[in-house]
């Protein structure tokens, strides 16, 4: 796992083709990481904030990396936690304007922030280890990209048992993945 | 302030964009002023964007399901840095019939969910206006005309046949400094079911949507509609069933 907030002079400096690959990557991603900020925050302006806050952090943070662990999932757990750290210091301080996302931020009262660290394999793993009718309806859903409605058509079930086991099984999913909330 | 029960398929149902936007808005404000809530929130949205990294590897599907149809359009992201291959999402999709939990606190809400699954048209509202209006204009207008509704307009974009035989009218609901919704509704002994309502993307700069009635397109192609021409238009409305 990663820990984000220690001082990142305790790591060693990644080599110039490491963090220009590192970076490359980064970029790929960005896409997705801002479809994956703009459906927590709703709004394009914070939703562009957290992407580069995340992106900032995860320079920042590069060599707390670990090579061969998705850093897809890195970068979300990055965002999300900057996410739920800044809602609760708006909640805290009663504050109503937008989120302040400042990248030296080091996890709500400086604590240290867990990220996540999942091999390539493992997601693929956790799909395997669940039952066949939950996986078959993420995938319907979350990589096929099936409404909920088709889903219920395509698997002749109710809508409603589309939503309760899919609920279930994202949540399955997310604990064997180790992404349980703080 | 008493906190509201928010269930788990309802924050997917909000990280899937399967919300309608006034249900979404409303529910998304709950989840931004209680951090725990917002982490079961973006947990549940972020096991989505994980599972799509793993498009390339994810074990097929069984053999039964026909190959799944496509997404019909995208989320508001922002300009991509670089190409994203992903499927495009829907933003929003369908209204959902949800638990009585935040939707019955939420209050009037209900009233405003298009379709309820297809299943039932109890609402007595839809996009904030009136059904009743809205059922007029789908039974009178023309296709490429427009209706006046209290506090907007109604158009209608064209009629279509479905596989079923029933008759289904894909138009617009606007309202001043609003963008706006696509819709679908189906004629169903004599009554008009909402099958697909999605907000029009916002204008905003850099933040427009891949395609604008892609979804349409693919939500009537699956169902197999098939163009209606004016004069079996007119004699269908004449029929009124």
């Amino acid at each position: 796992m990663h820990e984000i907030g220690t001082n990142p002079q305790g790591y060693a400096a990644p080599s110039q083709a490491a963090a220009s690959a590192f970076a490359t990557e980064l970029i790929a991603l960005l896409p997705r990481l801002r479809r994956y900020t703009m459906t927590l925050t709703r709004s394009a302006s914070e939703s562009e904030d957290l992407a580069q806050a995340a992106c900032e952090r995860a320079l920042r943070a590069q060599a707390q990396w670990q090579e061969g662990t998705r850093l897809d999932a890195w970068l979300f757990s990055i965002a999300r936690n900057l996410w739920i750290d800044q809602l609760r210091k708006r909640q805290r301080e009663g504050a109503s304007e937008a989120l302040d996302l400042h990248p030296e931020l080091q996890g709500e009262d400086g604590r240290q922030v867990t990220e996540s660290a999942l091999t390539a394999g493992s997601v693929q793993q956790a799909l395997e280890e669940m039952p066949s009718e939950q996986r078959d309806l993420l995938l319907l859903v979350c990589v096929d990209g099936l409404s909920y409605r088709d889903a219920s058509d395509r698997l002749s079930i109710p809508i409603g048992t589309v939503m309760s086991r899919l609920s279930r099984a994202r949540l399955g999913l997310a604990r064997r993945l180790g992404m349980e909330p703080r | 302030m008493t906190k509201l029960a928010v269930t788990d398929e309802e924050l997917m149902a909000l990280a899937d964009g399967e919300l309608a936007p006034d249900a979404a808005e409303r529910l998304h404000a709950l989840v931004v002023a209680d951090p725990d809530l917002a982490e079961r929130f973006a947990i549940l949205a972020e096991t989505r964007f994980l599972l799509e990294g793993e498009r390339a590897e994810a074990p097929a599907l069984p053999e039964k399901l026909p190959p799944a149809a496509p997404r019909l359009s995208v989320i508001a992201g922002g300009k991509p840095a670089a190409p994203d291959t992903t499927p495009a999402r829907r933003w929003p999709r369908l209204a959902l019939p949800l638990a009585a939990s935040f939707l019955f606190v939420a209050g009037g809400l209900a009233g405003y969910l298009a379709g309820g699954g297809g299943r039932s048209e109890s609402g007595i509202a839809l996009a904030g206006f009136s059904r009743q209006g809205i059922d007029a204009a789908l039974s009178q207008t023309a296709s490429g005309a427009e209706a006046s509704l209290s506090g907007g307009k109604l158009r209608v974009i064209a009629s279509h046949k479905l596989g079923d035989g029933r008759l289904c009218r894909e138009y617009t609901l606007t309202r001043a400094a609003e963008p706006g919704w696509d819709a679908v509704a189906c004629r169903d002994a004599g009554n008009w079911r909402t099958e697909f309502l999605a907000a029009k993307a916002p204008p905003a700069p850099g933040y427009a949507p891949a395609s604008g009635d892609t979804s349409i397109g693919a939500f009537l192609s699956e169902r197999g509609a098939e163009p209606v021409s004016p004069d079996e238009e007119r004699k269908l409305l004449g029929a009124g069933k």
